[in-house]
């Protein structure tokens, strides 16, 4: 069995989805499952009709005793084609005596009425078991997928009733209204020969259109079962890490021999040059050798990326000239151009003598304190949007306060139910296992927060809290918060839900630990 | 290798997230319904013994039910319950559009009103032809509002994991391979001995030369890729 081969994804599914893969291939593969289903039942159908004429019941009734038989036709040709052969409906037909052979006859008796039929026979009519084998690797299969399997014979035996009904019913409503006495009569008539040849046409014809999903649905529900027990998708994931790892060997003997030429050929520092190995070769790089890496790590350092000269400008106020005029001028405005002096000592400050260069000065003025009051303005204005960012700017700096929110959550007691485990354990019932593990992590982060003071900060990951929790609380509270963050995080990155028993457990220890306010 | 067949129908967001779900066929998506089809029988055989009481409005009043039951019983489920009706939510299932986003009220309208075409001729025959023959099993519904019915399992518990060490990666590994590996170490006590040992022996080049048990080293390397300690 070659599993590289394969023509479908491996990977783990639940039962309806391998049924729904079935109807897939189905889809895809229709003529030739569709033809070797209704070919050899076709001819069988008209053999029996001409040797049972008078009676067509009897026919169509050993056609339909029949069905295990023809439906190891599309099963032969699944089986082939999905393990990558191109295996088409004439070589299916040509095997028709290999096909037959094997087990034919309990299928005939006291298996044809196994509602699980499409899903074991692969065992018998593939795998060739017999006896004792074949029952325990019956039990195996069946352990899991037994009631999909079920459901399926169940839905589609009432498909290929349906399909002869919905037939009728077509009939019924395309003939025009009042009408449909005629038809009732026909219907009566189905004991003649004729009404009850076309009868069993149309069932036939329902059961080949089945006959090909229900044969590969029952299959990939087997393969399915066989991905599960046998570890497919992890031998298929294994042989392709085993071949890259293969070709990066032989890429890294190459680049080896490759960098020791060129470290022959050339002098050392056009070592540098040498284009940096790929990463991804993680072994590639485990085996150059430690001198010439030293060597090229030296040569990089030394060069132009490592000492680039840097030159920057930008604008710098210039010292003023200090000399001041003094003249005929109100005490309060020199004292007033006298503090302001002080406070901007590089104002290019108007001599007073001259009126004009006054008007202008005290036109200045007037603009700095127009600007001043339009700051007012806007401060008072905006200063609920202002206090917010000051506000917020001294929690971050203040060390003492405790973070309203670690990881995207709310930290604060507020936040919280009064009753985290109660809570929990409900959202736990509900199904809703993120959120009660969310709120778990939560309030465990809060109370250590709060009643045991762990210096909690945002820049720290889960596993750094645990760390911290460790090193500065009771071990109990420590080998709690550690149990409750490997658990977090799987569930969190690696969608992997812990059982129920485990969450009942934390909350328990929840209340021993926490639970006294 | 040729495209791999499955039942997947993949979205790529606009931040170039990779979404993929798995596509609900019709034998899953026909015992649903079947499901919901109960409930309706029940609901209407409460609401038909309350208007043997009532008599004439009672008739009436079991009309206007049957209506209501029949056209919106789907629609209401859908929107307000997350894509799910009650026979829907006992398989798994769930209605979103085909770009994945939560069904809203004009497609699940659209869908169950379109009930009306699959339903022909009289036994959901066109619905169970054009889910067998769309790629991601839509019904005419399904085709005219643009939904679509995936699979919504939650998460299984983990099982219990193999009693090994935690060891480090040693060696670089792709998303694929570290989930195989995860795998091998989560699957422990369904795969075989035999079977483990066989899978092992695939890692053969990879296997540092000191280890003696392969087996348990990989599990190993499972547990640590899952962040055990």
């Amino acid at each position: 069995m070659q599993l590289d081969e394969l023509a479908i994804a491996v990977r783990q599914r639940s039962g309806w989805s391998a049924i729904d893969l079935g109807f897939t291939l189905t889809r895809l593969w229709w003529r030739a499952l569709f033809l070797s289903w209704l070919l050899p039942a076709g001819l069988v159908f008209c053999v029996l009709h001409v040797v049972l004429y008078k009676y067509p019941q009897f026919a169509i009734l050993l056609t339909w005793w029949l069905k295990p038989v023809f439906d190891r036709f599309p099963l032969y040709i699944l089986s082939r084609r999905v393990f990558g052969e191109d295996t088409g409906l004439r070589e299916a037909l040509r095997q028709w005596r290999e096909i037959c052979r094997c087990d034919l006859l309990p299928w005939q008796l006291w298996r044809r009425f196994n509602p699980l039929r499409s899903f074991v026979m692969p065992v018998t009519v593939l795998e060739r078991l017999q006896g004792k084998p074949r029952e325990r690797r019956l039990r195996v299969l069946q352990l899991a997928s037994g009631n999909q399997a079920l459901w399926l014979t169940m839905i589609c035996l009432h498909l290929e009733t349906l399909m002869v009904f919905a037939a009728i019913m077509t009939g019924f409503l395309l003939l025009p209204a009042g009408e449909s006495s005629q038809f009732i009569s026909l219907a009566e008539a189905a004991a003649e020969t004729e009404t009850a040849l076309l009868f069993n046409a149309l069932s036939l014809l329902g059961m080949a259109l089945v006959a090909p999903f229900y044969t590969a649905a029952g299959f990939t529900l087997y393969l399915n079962r066989r991905v599960e027990l046998e570890g497919w998708d992890i031998e298929v994931s294994f042989r392709n890490l085993a071949q890259r790892l293969a070709a990066t060997r032989s890429a890294a003997a190459l680049l080896l021999v490759g960098v020791l030429a060129a470290g022959f050929l050339h002098a050392p520092q056009t070592l540098a040059e040498a284009p940096p190995p790929d990463p991804t070769q993680a072994s590639a790089v485990a085996e150059v050798d430690a001198e010439v890496a030293r060597e090229e790590i030296d040569a990089v350092l030394a060069g132009e990326a490592f000492h680039e000269v840097l030159v920057t400008t930008r604008w710098q106020w210039k010292h003023a000239s200090e000399d001041d005029p003094e003249g005929s001028f109100p005490n309060w405005l020199i004292l007033l151009v006298e503090s302001l002096e002080k406070v901007w000592p590089d104002w290019d400050w108007p001599g007073f003598d001259q009126p004009l260069a006054l008007l202008a000065w005290l036109l200045r003025f007037a603009v700095v304190v127009v600007l001043l009051a339009l700051l007012l303005y806007v401060a008072l204005r905006y200063r609920e949007t202002i206090g917010r960012w000051t506000g917020r700017a001294r929690t971050d700096a203040a060390p003492d306060a405790p973070p309203e929110r670690l990881f995207g959550m709310a930290v604060t007691r507020e936040s919280l139910p009064v009753d985290v485990p109660a809570e929990v354990a409900a959202l736990w019932q509900a199904g809703e296992q993120r959120a009660a593990m969310a709120l778990l992590y939560r309030g465990a982060l809060s109370q250590l927060l709060h009643r045991f003071d762990i210096p909690f900060t945002h820049d720290l990951t889960e596993r750094e809290c645990a760390e911290l929790v460790a090193a500065r609380s009771p071990a109990p509270v420590a080998q709690f918060f550690g149990q409750m963050t490997r658990g977090w995080m799987r569930l969190a990155y690696g969608h992997v839900a812990p059982s129920g028993a485990w969450v009942d457990d934390l909350c328990r220890q929840w209340r021993e630990l926490f639970g006294h306010e | 290798m040729a495209v791999e067949l499955d039942t997947l129908h993949k979205v790529v967001t606009p931040e170039n997230i990779d979404l993929q779900v798995e596509c609900a066929g019709p034998v899953s998506r026909c015992l649903a319904y079947l499901i919901d089809l109960g409930i309706r029988a029940l609901v209407m055989l409460v609401l038909g013994l309350l208007a043997l009481f009532l008599d004439r409005v009672g008739v009436g009043l079991l009309m206007l039910g049957w209506f209501a039951l029949d056209w919106f019983y789907p629609v209401l489920f859908e929107v307000l319950r997350d894509g799910q009706t009650p026979g829907k939510r006992a398989l798994g299932l769930r209605v979103v559009h085909l770009d994945l986003s939560p069904i809203r009220w004009s497609a699940s309208l659209v869908r169950n009103l379109l009930r009306t075409v699959d339903f022909l001729p009289g036994t959901y025959l066109l619905a169970t032809l054009s889910m067998c023959m769309t790629r991601r099993f839509q019904r005419l519904g399904d085709l005219a509002a643009g939904s679509l019915v995936v699979y919504h399992t939650p998460l299984a518990p983990t099982a219990a994991l193999p009693e090994v060490r935690a060891i480090s990666a040693p060696l670089a590994l792709d998303r694929d391979e570290a989930r195989a590996l995860v795998d091998f170490a989560c699957r422990a006590n369904t795969l075989s001995g035999a079977r483990q040992r066989e899978l092992a022996e695939l890692l053969a080049p990879a296997l540092p030369g000191t280890v003696d048990d392969p087996v348990r080293y990989w599990q190993g390397v499972g547990l640590g890729l899952m962040g055990e300690t």
